[in-house]
């Protein structure tokens, strides 16, 4: 449930961010290939530990 | 030529254009063709449990590097759709070796193939200054309206033949791997990869390969749906709508079947086609929600698709004595 929370946390920090500085789709686009490095880094989740 | 049917079947798809001019039923004829020859794509990749939701993301490149070059370097399709091949076949590479050699597989595929299909999607919108975003971005004419340089057709029978021919290498392209060592390759690590590995597959390669000629495939159609509609938008050739269109289409159709994808795409359109008709302006979105509905019944009562369904019943008639 923590990972969760902490996943949107993030995800909506670099949204808002990015989109502060950029357009809001860079945003989404920075988004989603933080979540493309993260499946590649740690499929397993972000707080999860390996079985 | 022992079995003549496919033949007769071939001529007659052939001489279509020469007896019949309508120019509706002929747009919707080149569309099935298009539409049939990028699913075809998605089902050589698909049909070995590589269930990829990216494909939308190779159309769009496929699509929007040939429009752009040419508008911009006004460079011919004849280079810009080799290069927008070669630049689907990179972001396969980027996306698939890690993939493949992180052992990524089944559910981790098909969502970060699904973050690539919007990650495509977001790009064209964000430089909408170039790629006009989700208004969507037109290639120039070319003067006269009709140019082999630029790729451009007013006639709607020249286009109905290039989309005929492609649609047969794309059938020739399934058939070819079908009877090849990539296909016992492919299957062998579809149902154990340690295995596969074991008895001297090199799991990597065979993945890469089979991406990478279906990423460049893709891009193909993508380019050839440009240059045919001349309008491209992310909702036509991007984004995850279109990387599930392609899914849903091949599903129906039927994924072990090299005709598969091609009933898909026949089915689909059609079915679009006649809801967007029959509804009319009367009960705008009701179209989309039949189609929904009758997309699911397909994929719950025939799963393995109409036509995986239904040609092992005719054969087995067939065979059945009298």
């Amino acid at each position: 449930m923590v990972g969760g929370f902490v996943a949107a946390f993030l995800f909506a920090e670099i949204i808002s961010v990015s989109g502060l500085y950029l357009d809001l789709e860079w945003g989404y686009v920075f988004a989603f290939a933080v979540f493309v490095v993260l499946m590649f880094a740690r499929p397993q989740g972000l707080l999860a530990r390996r079985a | 030529m022992t079995r003549p049917v496919p033949w007769i079947i071939a001529a007659a798809l052939l001489a279509l254009p020469f007896f019949y001019h309508e120019a509706y039923p002929l747009h919707i004829l080149v569309l099935i063709l298009i539409w049939s020859f990028a699913y075809t794509s998605w089902s050589i990749m698909g049909c070995f449990g590589l269930v990829s939701f990216g494909h939308g993301g190779f159309l769009g490149i496929g699509a929007y590097v040939t429009a752009l070059l040419w508008n911009y370097l006004h460079l011919t399709p004849w280079l810009g759709i080799p290069l927008s091949m070669l630049a689907a076949a990179v972001v396969a590479l980027l996306i698939g070796y890690p993939c493949f050699r992180l052992r990524i597989t089944g559910h981790y595929i098909a969502l970060l193939t699904l973050a690539l299909s919007a990650i495509g999607l977001q790009i064209v919108t964000a430089t909408r200054d170039i790629t006009g975003g989700s208004l969507g971005y037109t290639p120039e004419r070319y003067h006269g309206g009709s140019s082999i340089y630029a790729l451009q057709f007013l006639d709607k029978t020249t286009w109905y033949l290039i989309a005929l021919g492609i649609w047969a290498a794309g059938l020739l392209i399934r058939y070819a791997i079908d009877r090849s060592m990539v296909r016992y390759a492919l299957e062998a690590i579809a149902e154990d990869e340690d295995a596969a590995s074991a008895a001297g597959v090199h799991v990597t390669v065979e993945k890469l390969k089979i991406t990478v000629l279906s990423a460049m495939m893709t891009a193909f159609a993508g380019a050839i749906y440009c240059q045919y509609q001349l309008f491209i938008s992310p909702d036509t050739v991007s984004g995850i709508g279109v990387s599930l269109q392609m899914v849903f289409a091949a599903v129906v159709g039927g994924l072990n079947v090299p005709l598969g994808p091609t009933v898909g795409a026949a089915v689909t359109i059609l079915l679009t086609e006649t809801l967007r008709i029959s509804f009319g302006t009367a009960a705008i979105g009701w179209d989309n929600i039949v189609y929904g509905v009758l997309l699911v019944s397909f994929i719950i009562f025939l799963p393995q698709g109409l036509l995986g369904s239904l040609l092992p019943r005719f054969i087995a008639a067939g065979a059945r004595p009298a």
